[in-house]
This record gives structure tokens, sequence and C-alpha cells, in this order.
């Protein structure tokens, strides 16, 4: 009889073991054989690791105290979106959508409920933003495409992509980073010095395999102008993004590539 | 204290305590549909002697632990690779004893030693790169050069 090795193990198995692999080994382990890769691709076995408790109205609070549930990435899987609410160059709030929450049981405000906010002291904030399981193409959308290179390229590189370079998904972003570069942007693009607006930015995502060798990670979704007095409310806000969003994803292309330093 | 057979499949009797073997659901459920503690040897085919010494030392000591939470879907389940010291020291074997330990927890259905096994496994490919972990465990590559490329370049992001 030939000796026990891994090989011997039902894929049920292997599959156990490979729930208890921290992140980073598990892009190893994609790469290790044709059994893992399809082990690891399966939905059951990314909601495993990447699903919370199911979020409902009861643990809402817990996000809300920062307390650390695994799974922020299900959390914006889930809706496929991710606010961040700034008002002039501060971050006024952030927050998920939260598409467990019943609507059927909120009346009125129920869209705006269903809103959760993640606490800026949440350590959720150092979770990697999506993994590249967790990023689904959803086709088309308005707006315009955020490119996030691997953490070693920045501060040197321009943040818009031009076609030749090697690009990262949010895989490896923390939260805060993805935070800080929009605020970046918008600083240094969008706003006057005396600009006190409300920017509402929604930041949806997609997988983009069509270009071969990099993969497109985030998108923004909806960029809303408000007064800021009425940060907190809705329906108030200017629908019409404070510029053309039919740029789309052109932007690297037409020359106006700006390096952003770190 | 009443006691029973356990019959290995290279048939090598070993007398374990009731409570003991009842750490296998297999042999616990086995117990219950038979009403009352058997004379006879209880055989357990799939594991050779060597193996279920090994896994009985276990059960030996951990027979008081609590049994495991009743509901323990994959969500809740801890997904910490932490392990107890005496289990540390019992899992230091060779990897074809190690995998062994992994089949007959399996089979005789010891979610815990199940449990150490996996995040023994688990702490060993912590860390190591794909052809690291292949040869670790003896695993073939089997993608094309093409599908490693692919996989390769969708993950570029990921590697140091």
């Amino acid at each position: 009889m030939p000796p026990t090795t891994i090989n011997s193990l039902p894929p049920e198995l292997h599959s156990t073991i490979l729930s208890y692999l921290p992140f980073s080994t598990i892009i190893a382990s994609l790469r290790t054989c044709k059994l893992w890769n399809s082990i690891l691709s399966t939905p059951s076995h990314i909601s495993s690791r990447y699903l919370p408790l199911s979020v409902s109205k009861d643990n809402v609070d817990k996000y809300k105290t920062g307390v650390k549930i695994p799974g922020l990435h299900r959390l914006i899987d889930s809706s496929g979106c991710l606010k961040i609410k700034m008002t002039g160059e501060e971050l006024a709030s952030l927050s998920f959508l939260d598409s467990s929450i019943d609507s059927e049981l909120l009346d009125g405000e129920k869209e705006e409920a269903k809103w959760v906010d993640i606490p800026s002291s949440s350590s959720l904030l150092s979770d990697a933003l999506f993994s590249p399981d967790a990023i689904e193409n959803t086709g088309e959308e308005n707006g315009f495409t955020i490119y996030i290179f691997h953490p070693r390229l920045w501060g040197s590189t321009p943040w818009f992509p031009t076609p030749n370079v090697s690009f990262s998904p949010l895989g490896n972003c923390k939260v805060k980073d993805v935070i800080q570069t929009m605020k970046k942007v918008f600083v240094e693009r969008y706003l006057d010095e005396d600009d006190k607006h409300v920017y509402e930015i929604m930041l949806s995502h997609e997988r983009e395999d069509d270009y071969g060798d990099w993969l497109v990670a985030g998108t923004i979704e909806r960029i809303e102008v408000g007064d800021p007095n009425c940060a907190s409310g809705g329906g108030e806000w200017n629908t019409s993004p404070p510029w053309d969003t039919t740029v789309g994803s052109g932007w690297g292309d037409d020359g106006d590539n700006i390096a952003w330093d770190s | 204290m009443s006691q029973i057979i356990l019959l290995s499949s290279d048939n090598v009797e070993m007398k374990v305590d009731k409570e003991v073997a009842e750490r296998s659901i297999l042999i616990k459920n086995m117990l219950e549909d038979v009403g009352e503690t058997p004379d006879q040897a209880i055989p357990i085919p799939n594991v050779n002697e060597g193996v279920l010494r090994k896994v009985i030392e276990w059960c030996e000591h951990h027979r008081n632990d609590p049994p495991p939470p009743a509901d323990e879907d994959s969500d809740s389940r801890k997904k910490s690779t932490d392990i107890e010291e005496w289990d540390q020291k019992f899992m230091q074997v060779d990897q074809e004893m190690l995998f062994e330990i992994i089949l007959a927890a399996n089979y005789l259905d010891i979610k815990p030693l199940l449990d150490v096994g996996c995040k023994t496994v688990a702490n060993m490919i912590k860390g190591k790169s794909p052809e690291e972990i292949r040869k670790t465990f003896n695993i073939q590559n089997d993608f094309t050069p093409e599908e490693e490329d692919q996989i390769r370049r969708e993950n570029e992001w990921a590697e140091e």
C-alpha cells in the first residue's frame, strides 16, 4: 500500500484544511494545484471565509461599536456598496448598505435606515477591502473606475491607469487606504479651497477580465453633491455629479495623467 | 468502569474504557444501537494498530472535554489555528502518521481531533510559496504552463 500523504485525503478534508489559512497563504494555495484552486474558488469556501454572521438588526450594533466581525468584504459584497461622505476635505461618514435589513419592515426612511455606519475607529477599516474571489463582474457601470496599485508602486506611479502597467485590485488595500486615496483625488482635483460641499461617494466593485493581465477593482458608482447643512439627511442631494461622468475610465488615455505623490 | 474491545484493521485487540471510545461518535452511535456493552471486539476496519493507539491516546487525554457545541456551522466556527500545547506535542509525528490520524478522526467521527489535525496541516502551509507547499506535501503541479501563468498574473498583486 502506498504511504498516506495529503493526496490520500478526500476533497472535503482538503477544504477543511484550506479554510484555516490566512488570506496571504490562500493566494499561494490557489497556485499550488488544480484541486486546491477549485476548492478555494467554490462559493461555499468563499462564504465560509468571508461571510460574516448574517447581518441582522441585532448585530448591526456590533458593527457600530467597531467590534470586528470577519467579512467586511462580504458586507460590501452583499450590497456592492460602500458609501463615503465627505464635507470638503473631511471624512464625514463611512457606511455600507446593509441589504440584509429587510426594507419591508421599515417605513418611510427605509433607504436611509439600511445604511450602517462604520465608525472611524473601527478595526474594519484595517481589513483588506475585497478579496479577488469576492469580486464579481457586475457589468457596466456609470462613472469612472478607481485603480489601485500594489503598495510597492504607490507614490511613484500615476494613480490613473495606462494599459501597459499591471494593476492591483483592491484586494490587498485596506479600507482606510482607499479612503485616503479618494480624499487625495478629490482634494487635488475637484475641491476649491473654500469648497464646503458634501460629497457622497458610492463605491462598488467589479471584476474585469477582458484586459488579460490586470484586474479592475472598484468603481465609483455615483457621486452626489449636497449642502453641508443636510449632511445627514437624504433626499436633498443634487443627483448630478459635479462633472461629466461620461469621461469614464479614459482618464489615463487623454494626457491628463498626473502623478500623485504619496 | 465498563470497557470495550476495539479491533484494528491488522487484527490487534485493544481494551479501552467505554467513555474514552465514545469520543468517537461512530463508536458511540454503534454502542447505542447495540444497547449494551458488547463482549465481542468492535472491528475498526480502516485504522491500523499504530494509528488506533495514537487516536486512543488522544481520546484518553481528552476524555473529560465538554462536547463540542452542537450548532457549529462554518460561519461561527473559530478560524484560529491555535492549538493547545498538549495537542501540538501529540501532533509532532511524521506526515504519514499525521494524515493517518486525520483520516481516522474523520472515519471515527472525532471532530475535535480532526480539527487539530487540519489546523496542524494549515500551520505547515502558512507562509509558504506554491513550490514550497508542493515540495512539503509531495503535491503534483498539475497546471499547464498557460494555466499557471494565468493564475500567476491574476494574483500578481498579492506577491511581495
